[in-house]
């Protein structure tokens, strides 16, 4: 088993990476949330790891929870959403803390980046000084010192003229460098985790590209764990060693990134898969997935994929949720998880008269 | 390819959003708004039913005077005693919802309909229009409001009518501010723009488009004007200046009956609360009505 | 088809624009920089870029929801005029990027069509509810969406109604300004999906901005790459997929995220 795990290039987390102790342990985890048309279980006994230093992915559509599950980690839940299972940071149990600690515990140890860079930032406050905020309250620094390292943060994250930076206020600040400066913040404490929040969604791709790279450095040198949510298999392929999708609550497939990617073990992230176009080689068309989101309110019985899915058959609308093994380490929900799936992937490049094109 | 349709009709609470914590009112919030409506819609229908009826249900002539039975109190024969010139006050006060209700609601209504037909011109056309206007309403709005009102009243001379138009001519602005604002949000949404690419007249757009999103807020707004309509032909009947003696207004009433507020204090006192429970029912009604939007 | 010559367009520096294009003279920032393309009849190109490039205003400045200050837009050889005749202004249709403000939250989806079908006489009066129904069927909604109202729809539900709506009026151009980018993954491939076989049906010229090159390579023939209001690169989609000729291109397709271990053998 590797030591010192890298991303992307050289070694990676091995299959058996399951030994050691998980830093972030989730189990039965389920949110309700009370709406105007009944109660709706955003996340349904959702159960996961993530290995101190590793990178897990969160992967799943508008709707799926994984945002909510992101926040319910964090405490950061409306109140009157009701919350069931357990949270550990190490050994520390989350949920069971009072408000107050938790909230020590959670700017010590986790840190969160959001979507918004804009909304994230006080914008009353210069960058320096919000920087060095969490260190001088949770570690008791002097302000100068915090200072300081605010602008050893900045520099670290690739802001050139840091010290000059980090005495301007957030609008004065481009695009990139304010999401820089969050994954500053976020590493200010010395967390061992880093939540992150769809953090590119909202980005062009060229400064997409630059902050994975930048996480994946920072986060790979220091040794801090990911949680990554996102609805691009893309960006999750690229910076995560596991992957666990979501679907209407619950995941239906976990592993490492490679295995689920390569070949998944449940239609729906095939599904999925297919639905990118592709940047290189032919030019296949997407596939539709058909059918529409599940009703939250009442999720369809079973296997809630089955209303959309082309090779269902009878037991998946009734079979109960299972997320179980099927070697090396990975674990489906689906009937078909311990083999490869029996569907036909869609017939090769599109001609050009199947699409209209006229050259 | 087995898959459901998308033609099949299903509620989607939550659209796309994977925020889906959007606590609204549960059942018993529900009931307590449709109380509320019910209770304000009651008390209106009420003071309608009453205007409509006076006639019928007023037991005397508000104008005929008893002098013998002056400053009667209330008993057998005048359920609310009688004010110095032996009118009966009860019969006044059904005859004086007739000439509050119309005068402030025909106020009220008049400046809303001005007010949002300004809203809406200034806030789409924009340009030397929207400046042009936009200084006639500083304009109006840094006179106070009750100095124009006598002014008004002194140029177009006593009487419900000259009335009316002072109000509407201090309470169009506010309407108009107010539907402006919106319809500045408004029109930088795409569907106005797709609505200009399809070709469509812009008058069409205003009122088809853009009043009924705007709309919803000035009729709002009207509920709670009608009140202040009501107190200020009440303050100005109270002052002398408004609705001209011998006829029944509420304002006029409480004026009168102050020299005898040790005495028959009912007088001031029933026309008074007369005045405030209809503001009750307007503010119910306003209310629920906007409640009722937010959570749709 | 269309064709647009050294176009410019310039707003006002508002102090807020960073990040936006160039800077004018007069302190007035420029988001299209003396543009030039042509686009034939039958033909789907793709605009790409990034945000502030300038696309989305180049977009509009077609269907002349924005002024330029210099150069020509010629939609069939005609300029765009100020008092263009309902005919000609339905010739040109947009599909917007916000599924969310793209439709009047006042009004119901068969309103919505059928007030351009009434207003533009294309059906008699009895024909427009059936004329509404086919227009959502060709976009694969049910006709029992007619008497909805946005609120009760999905992103891609809106979408489908506001391509439904920009076809009511029978367009030979379609412009679609970012219209996947708002939706699901799973959606977008509805989207193209429909849009693929909507303009081989009706035969349209279509003209597809987005940031996404991915998407662009799967609709279009033609692209080309927008940079600070100017054009770039330009080509069919195979060579400057395969070939790119301009630095920023060559980033651009580098930052893509390509999904690792695809071609792996399963495990």
């Amino acid at each position: 088993m590797t030591s010192q795990p890298s991303r992307r290039e050289g070694t990676r987390w091995q299959a058996d990476a399951a030994t050691g102790k998980p830093l972030l342990r989730v189990r039965g985890l389920s949110v309700t949330l009370p709406t105007r048309r009944g109660d709706i279980k955003a996340v349904d006994g959702v159960s996961l790891d993530v290995m101190p230093g590793s990178a897990l992915g969160l992967v799943g559509e508008s709707g799926s929870g994984k945002s909510i599950l992101l926040r319910s980690i964090l405490g950061l839940l409306p109140d009157e959403a009701h919350v069931e299972g357990q949270i550990y940071l190490e050994d520390e149990e989350l949920n069971a803390l009072a408000p107050k600690q938790r909230a020590m515990s959670r700017g010590k140890n986790i840190s969160v980046i959001f979507q918004d860079p804009m909304t994230a930032l006080n914008p009353v406050r210069r960058i320096g000084a919000q920087i060095a905020e969490g260190p001088i309250v949770h570690y008791g620094l002097r302000r100068s010192a915090a200072r300081a390292r605010a602008i050893e943060l900045l520099a670290e994250v690739g802001i050139p003229d840091a010290a000059e930076v980090s005495r301007r206020y957030p609008h004065e600040l481009s695009g990139g460098m304010r999401q820089r400066a969050l994954i500053a913040m976020a590493l200010a404490c010395d967390p061992k985790i880093i939540l992150c929040d769809e953090p590119t969604t909202a980005l062009d791709v060229t400064l997409q590209k630059k902050i994975i790279d930048l996480l994946r450095r920072v986060c790979l040198d220091r040794g801090v764990a990911l949680l990554f949510v996102s609805h691009d298999l893309a960006v999750v392929s690229e910076l995560c060693d596991f992957v666990n999708v979501m679907y209407a609550g619950r995941f239906v497939e976990t592993g490492l990134a490679r295995q689920v990617i390569s070949s998944p073990r449940h239609v729906y992230t095939w599904a999925l898969l297919r639905s990118l176009p592709p940047v290189d080689g032919p030019r296949v068309a997407p596939l539709s997935i058909g059918g529409l989101p599940p009703d939250r309110l009442h999720p369809p019985t079973g296997c809630r994929f089955h209303p959309r899915c082309p090779v269902a058959q009878d037991v998946c609308v009734t079979l109960p949720y299972d997320l179980k093994d099927v070697g090396n380490g990975r674990r489906s929900a689906c009937i078909y998880g311990a083999a490869p799936l029996p569907v036909t992937d869609e017939p090769g490049a599109v001609t050009d008269e199947q699409s209209g094109v006229v050259r | 390819m087995k898959s459901v349709t998308e033609g099949e009709l299903q509620p989607q609470p939550f659209a796309d959003t994977d925020e889906s914590a959007a606590p609204t009112s549960s059942a018993p919030r529900r009931r307590r708004r449709s109380m509320k409506m019910t209770l304000g819609l009651s008390i209106l229908a009420v003071y309608i039913a009453v205007a409509l009826l006076a006639p019928i249900v007023a037991p005397y002539n508000p104008l005929a005077q008893q002098i013998p039975d002056a400053l009667a109190h209330p008993g057998m024969h005048h359920l609310l005693g009688t004010d110095q010139l032996g009118r009966d006050v009860l019969s006044r006060i059904i005859y004086g919802a007739r000439v509050d209700l119309v005068a402030a609601t025909a106020a009220s209504l008049g400046a809303c309909i001005i007010g949002t037909f300004v809203g809406l011109l200034t806030g789409y056309a924009g340009g030397w229009l929207d400046i042009v206007l936009t200084r006639i309403m500083d304009m109006v709005q840094t006179i106070p409001s009750f100095t124009l009102l006598l002014v008004l009243l002194l140029v177009l001379g006593p009487g419900a009518k000259s009335l009316v138009i002072a109000l509407i001519v201090t309470h169009w602005v506010v309407y108009a501010r107010l539907i402006r604002g919106s319809v500045l949000t408004l029109r930088s949404q795409d569907f106005v723009a797709a609505a200009r690419l399809a070709g469509l007249r812009t008058s069409r757009i205003l009122v088809r488009h853009l009043l009924p999103n705007v709309g919803r807020q000035a009729v709002t707004y009207l509920a709670s004007d009608i009140i202040l309509a009501v107190t200020a032909i009440a303050s100005l009947g109270y002052l002398g200046i408004g609705i001209q003696p011998p006829t029944a207004e509420w304002g006029s009433m409480i004026n009168d009956g102050q020299d005898f507020l040790s005495s028959n204090w009912w007088l001031s006192v029933a026309p008074g609360v007369v005045v405030v429970v209809l503001g009750l029912g307007l503010a119910l009604v306003s209310d629920s009505f906007n409640e009722r939007k937010d959570s749709s | 088809m269309v064709e647009l010559d050294d176009v410019r367009v310039t707003f006002p520096d508002r102090g807020a624009n960073r990040g936006v294009s160039g800077r004018g003279r007069r302190g007035r920032v420029v988001a299209v920089d003396g543009v030039s393309l042509s686009v034939a009849r039958g033909e789907c190109v793709g605009i790409v870029g990034e945000s502030g490039c300038g696309k989305s205003t180049l977009v509009r400045t077609i269907v002349g929801l924005q002024k330029a200050d210099s150069g020509r837009v010629l939609i069939e050889g005609q300029p765009l005029g100020a008092h263009d005749d309902r005919a000609r202004k339905r010739r040109i249709q947009l599909v917007f990027q916000d599924p969310y403000s793209a439709l009047n939250p006042a009004m119901k989806v068969g309103s919505v069509l059928g007030e351009l079908l009434a207003v533009h006489r294309l059906v008699p009066r009895s024909r427009i509810r059936p004329r509404c129904g086919e227009l959502l069927d060709a976009v694969g909604l049910s006709a029992d969406y007619l008497d909805a109202y946005p609120q009760a729809l999905s992103g891609g539900q809106r979408q489908r109604v506001s391509i439904a709506r920009a076809l009511a009026l029978e367009p030979e151009i379609l412009l679609a300004d970012e219209v996947v980018s708002a939706l699901d993954v799973s959606i977008q491939a509805d989207i193209l999906n429909l849009l693929i076989r909507l303009r081989r049906e009706l035969e349209l010229t279509v003209l597809f901005i987005s940031h996404d090159l991915a998407v662009v390579r799967q609709l279009c023939e033609r692209v080309l790459v927008m940079h600070q209001g100017k054009v770039v690169e330009r080509g069919s989609v195979e060579r400057v997929f395969s070939d790119p000729h301009d630095a920023y291109t060559r980033t651009l397709l580098a930052s893509i995220p390509r999904l690792a271990f695809a071609a792996e053998s399963p495990e």
